[in-house]
């Protein structure tokens, strides 16, 4: 299938990897099926693209590549709503993501560490998880420069199966 | 607007399955405890509210930008 997206053009893709968000993204509700669409030459980013809605998308990123140690509790809503059904599943079948936010004027890069992208590959089914307990900030901000060992493992990578390349 | 008074110890109930009970009252706090079925996200206003602002700053995306960076 293929959409037209305001700031990347034409996509095409596969309907089988539309990932479905069913209570959408909070500020964005009324939209509730996304793609991820990654691009090579932006290896530590995936954009999550509505397919509903040209001007809506999001940049993510692996949260583990700027924070080792992130690690959080998850509610027993989000579990059953996200179908986990061991730990096992978390980095496997469910893959954790941030929301990247870019400022124009300062230039500068945040994490949203505080709500992170959880998408179960293997149901296809998403959700921003709003984490009560940690104190990770909704704007982490992180200096770009510093990438060091980033370039190894493509964000891509990990999503083969969903992921649209454009 | 429904305003309700009710008493420590007692609950409101929201359509069939949504309660709401009144834990403790200290000062101008109010402690409840909120029994939801699964599915039915809750959250503390304020948090949701920032959370909404940012992804609506986040989805505000100039590629160029992210261009520099690569």
């Amino acid at each position: 299938m293929k959409f037209i997206s305001s700031r990347l053009g034409e996509i095409e893709y596969d309907p089988n990897k539309v990932i479905y968000f069913p209570l959408g993204i909070p500020g964005f509700d009324k939209f509730k099926r996304y793609i991820l669409l990654s691009k090579e030459n932006f290896p530590y980013f995936l954009f999550l693209h509505s397919v509903e809605n040209k001007d809506l998308m999001f940049i993510l990123t692996d949260p583990f590549i700027f924070v080792k140690d992130y690690s959080f509790k998850l509610s027993d809503d989000d579990i059953y709503f996200l179908e986990i059904k061991n730990k096992f599943d978390i980095g496997k079948n469910i893959l954790i993501f941030s929301i990247v936010t870019i400022r124009e004027k300062i230039k500068n890069f945040s994490l949203n560490l505080k709500a992170p992208i959880l998408i179960n590959i293997e149901k296809k089914i998403g959700k921003q998880v709003i984490l009560y307990n940690d104190n990770y900030p909704i704007r982490f901000h992180f200096d770009f420069s510093d990438k060091s060992e980033k370039v190894n493992n493509p964000i891509f990578n990990k999503i083969t199966n969903l992921n649209t390349s454009f | 607007m429904l305003v309700l008074t009710r008493k420590v110890g007692e609950s409101i109930i929201i359509g069939d399955n949504i309660k709401i009970k009144i834990v403790n009252i200290k000062k101008n706090q109010v402690r409840v405890a909120i029994d939801a079925p699964k599915g039915i996200s809750v959250h503390r206003e304020e948090i949701y509210l920032k959370i909404k602002n940012e992804n609506i700053n986040a989805s505000k995306i100039d590629l160029k930008m992210l261009e520099e960076v690569g």
